[in-house]
């Protein structure tokens, strides 16, 4: 019962398979990879993956992760070589290891957030954008199990940079995430949108990196 | 396009339908392939994906290098109009490209409700809806599957029909049609030599004329097409071709799973089941052949679950050996055996054994008639005594509900037959009840599914009215009425829906019209409860002065021209015409294993089929 996680990304057309169906899909890559994974006794077993951070449908990452547990041991290199020979295109195995912290250790993640305003060249949208940030407060309408509930998002966009990219604005922020408290960069652009009215053509956001309340990578 | 549909793909519930790039979907370089095929499922894209014979055509042309097949599903109404409002054409799930540049699109024919769908389909994807108005080669229009058999409300809008199994045929057409291409043929021109292709039916080379009462006087051919087409049927089928691996789909389908095909045919001849017909003779695989079938399925998917697939499971005469061969690596590797269609009446305990042995779950049987007199008319060969033995076996390994599926509105039906449902299946709670090993603490639930019949073409039974639906509606009440028991829930259909099939399983050409306007009205996802819309198809019919109840509610004598007289799927007219007076007589017919009855489907393999 060697608990193991396996690093992975998440790009191109698999950022559209659900959060529910990446379950499925790592349950049956396993199975082809030939990966011992632990069953649960009884009438029904069944292996359990557990997703630390599940990701938004649309989101690419470069940086999931999946848990589960062996029946003996094995080589995590042999794990990610014989995970990436089976797993669909746009997911991608790079690392495997004991896992160092647990799941509520997580507290940040980054994202890489491309984004065209409709009309707008890039220089204008990032001065609109930056206006828009550099209120003193910022609330947005996030949904909780107990209804629609405000929050102030200001305390929460840590090292929040835009920049122009070609013709797109590359904006890179980190944003609270985990079980306590997560904030998708798509709440953030969905309280701007109304906030100023302006139109988001393209969006395009990737997660780059997860982090515990120290900082620390998560690993 | 690309971009445009990534945008669009944001926007929709269960983008996954649309973006394809599942394991094993099969992307090649187009410069380099000479032929493309559109598979079109005219459906949602789970139910699509769980159908076998799309599985089998995939890998059957992806096998040949210069050639590629993609998939089509219908989208749905929030895709679909997205779609429209942005000027996307209908894509190839692969490539992203539309179908309309294709060489061939084709459509499986699985059920009657889907043909709106088809159209619908053909209008996204910006092709012609009518043959007549296609003017250049490519794309060529076919469609396959069983409602292919009485293809003609079809007729005006398909350009070819495969007619029977297609893993050899369809091959032939698309290299007909690679030299088409080269020689620079006309369509007419291909459609001609396609005609020539045996189990290719080309409607549009047949004239149809009428009498007055309506029904058909003639059906001619013209330009060299032949006055009969006879349906394809594999001979080897322990040959055919089958893949080993299946596209695996991120979403949840309604089957989704890895399918082994053990049988093509059934032996038992149920007058009321037209693939118990059409798709004869009775032709096995070898239990080895399967296990290795199955074995490279589930390695190549890592499916946990694989579905042993045929009319009637246990019909399979090396069941016993596939199971024995299978158990020991499935439990292994915890894949879990289902065999759907498994039948009551020869369900043996060591079978029971084996099945539990892997997974519990319901049961479901389908006795399809409450009296023995009325399972006698329909020739299902099944008596109270196997159905409540077989419960019993049931009960005793540990099940507690039961699911018993029923027909209503079958030819010479009574009160007492309709009664007779209610009762069995109050016998099988009795039974529960009255078993000194019933499974402790437990109640039996048992769900009576109500079916209404449909008359189909290829079987006894396409020369019967189907009941009315106030008939349907009156029966439905009694047997509600009828029941005493909490323990017994009935669940029946709709039969505005069943009306609609029975008008389309037995119509003509002149439907070609009603379907288009019932498209028009708006018609395209018939099969969802929740998109079916029964004045719409009303209006339709009334617009084109066309009574529904011409199609579906009349008894056609045996000497009436049927659409479909001019196709072949092995069964004589004349045997048809047998088993009908026998029908009306009570009197059963033996299953082909007992004693052959004459079909005379096993022309097409040129022996006795047993
Ligand atoms: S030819 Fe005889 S054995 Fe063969 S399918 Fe027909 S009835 Fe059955």
């Amino acid at each position: 019962m060697e608990p193991m996680r396996v690093f992975y990304q998440k790009t191109g057309t698999a950022k559209y398979i659900s959060h529910l169906d990446i379950n499925r899909c790592f349950q049956r890559a396993m199975k082809r990879a030939g990966i011992p994974l632990w069953f649960t006794e009884g009438f029904n077993p069944h292996a359990y993956l557990t997703f630390p951070l599940p990701l938004a449908l649309g989101y690419e990452s470069m940086c999931e992760c999946v848990d589960f547990r062996l029946m003996r041991e094995m080589d995590p290199v042999e794990i990610v070589s014989r995970l990436n020979s089976v797993l669909p295109m746009g997911l991608n195995a790079y690392a495997a290891a004991p896992p160092v912290y647990k799941a509520a250790d997580i507290a940040l993640a980054a994202y890489e957030v491309r984004l065209v305003l409709a009309d707008t060249d890039p220089k204008q949208a990032i001065r609109i954008l930056e206006a828009f940030f550099a209120q003193p407060e910022i609330t947005a309408m996030k949904r909780t199990q107990k209804g629609e509930k405000e929050i102030s998002l200001k305390q929460y966009l840590h090292d929040l940079k835009i920049r122009p990219d070609g013709d797109e604005v590359l904006l890179t922020v980190k944003l609270p995430a985990g079980n306590e408290l997560n904030i998708n960069p798509t709440l953030v652009l969905d309280a701007f949108g109304q906030q100023t009215g302006m139109l988001i053509d393209q969006l395009a956001v990737k997660k780059t990196a997860v982090f515990t309340k120290d900082e620390k990578n998560f690993a | 396009m690309n971009s445009q549909l990534e945008k669009i793909f944001m926007k929709v519930q269960k983008p996954g339908r649309y973006t394809g790039g599942e394991l094993n979907s099969v992307v090649k370089d187009p410069s380099k392939v000479d032929f493309r095929f559109a598979f079109c499922f005219p459906d949602l894209y789970e139910v699509g994906m769980s159908h076998l014979g799309m599985k089998i055509l995939y890998s059957l042309y992806n096998r040949e290098e210069n050639m590629w097949c993609e998939r089509v599903f219908a989208p749905d109404t929030d895709m679909e109009a997205l779609m429209r409002k942005e000027g996307i054409p209908l894509f190839g799930l692969e490539s992203r490209d539309p179908i309309r540049d294709f060489d061939m699109v084709g459509f499986t024919l699985q059920y009657e409700m889907s043909y709106t769908a088809i159209l619908n389909m053909l209008d996204l994807a910006g092709i012609p809806l009518r043959t007549s108005q296609r003017t250049s080669l490519a794309p060529m229009v076919v469609a396959g599957g069983p409602c292919a058999c009485n293809p003609e409300p079809l007729a005006d809008f398909i350009d070819l029909f495969v007619l029977g199994e297609g893993e050899e045929v369809n091959l032939e057409l698309a290299h007909l049609f690679l030299q088409a291409k080269k020689e620079e043929w006309s369509r007419g021109e291909y459609l001609r030599r396609a005609a020539g292709i045996e189990g290719v039916y080309v409607p549009s080379l047949y004239d149809v004329s009428y009498k007055e009462d309506g029904t058909i006087q003639s059906v001619t051919p013209r330009e060299g097409a032949p006055a009969v087409v006879h349906k394809r049927i594999i001979k080897e089928i322990d040959r055919v071709f089958f893949p080993d691996s299946f596209v695996v789909p991120f979403l949840e389908t309604v089957h989704d799973r890895a399918v082994i095909e053990l049988f093509r045919g059934c032996i038992r001849g149920c007058r009321f089941c037209q693939a118990g017909f059409i798709y004869r003779p009775f032709r096995e695989k070898n239990y080895e052949t399967l296990n290795k079938n199955g074995c490279d399925l589930c390695a190549s998917t890592g499916y946990d679950e694989i579905s042993l697939s045929s009319l009637s499971t246990s019909d399979y005469s090396q069941l016993e050996d596939l199971l024995e061969q299978m158990l020991p690596w499935t439990e292994q590797d915890k894949v879990n055996l289902s065999l759907p269609s498994l039948r009551i009446d020869n369900f043996s305990p060591s079978l029971m054994e084996k099945i539990t042995k892997v997974r519990k779950s319901g049961l479901t049987f389908a006795p399809e008639a409450g009296t023995q007199r009325m399972r006698d008319v329909i020739n299902k060969n099944v008596t109270e005594e196997e159905v409540l033995a077989t419960c019993r076996t049931a009960f005793e390994g540990g099940y507690t509900s039961v699911k018993l599926y029923f027909m209503m509105g079958l030819p010479t039906e009574t009160k007492e037959d309709i009664e007779g449902v209610v009762d069995l299946a109050q016998k099988v709670v009795d039974l529960f009840y009255s078993l000194p090993d019933k499974p402790k603490g437990k109640g039996v639930n048992v769900t009576v599914s109500l079916a209404c019949f449909v008359p189909k073409p290829f079987t006894p039974f396409e020369f019967e009215p189907q009941d009315t639906e106030e008939m349907l509606r009156e029966k439905q009440h009694h047997m509600v009425g009828y029941n005493r028991s909490k323990k017994i829930r009935i669940n029946y259909h709709e039969s505005k829906t069943s009306f609609l099939e029975a008008v389309l399983a037995r119509g003509d050409r002149r439907l070609c019209a009603v379907l288009e306007d019932a498209w028009k009205n708006g018609c395209k996802l018939d099969g969802w409860t929740e998109h079916f819309n029964y004045d719409a198809w009303m209006a339709a019919f009334e617009k084109n002065g066309i009574d529904g109840t011409f199609y579906a509610n009349r008894t056609r004598s045996y000497d009436e021209i049927m659409p479909w007289d001019h196709l072949d799927y092995g069964v004589t007219k004349q045997f048809l015409i047998r088993e009908n007076q026998k029908a009306h007589a009570d009197v059963p017919t033996p299953n082909c294993r007992e004693k052959c009855s004459g079909c005379g489907a096993n022309c097409l393999i040129g022996r006795s089929c047993f």
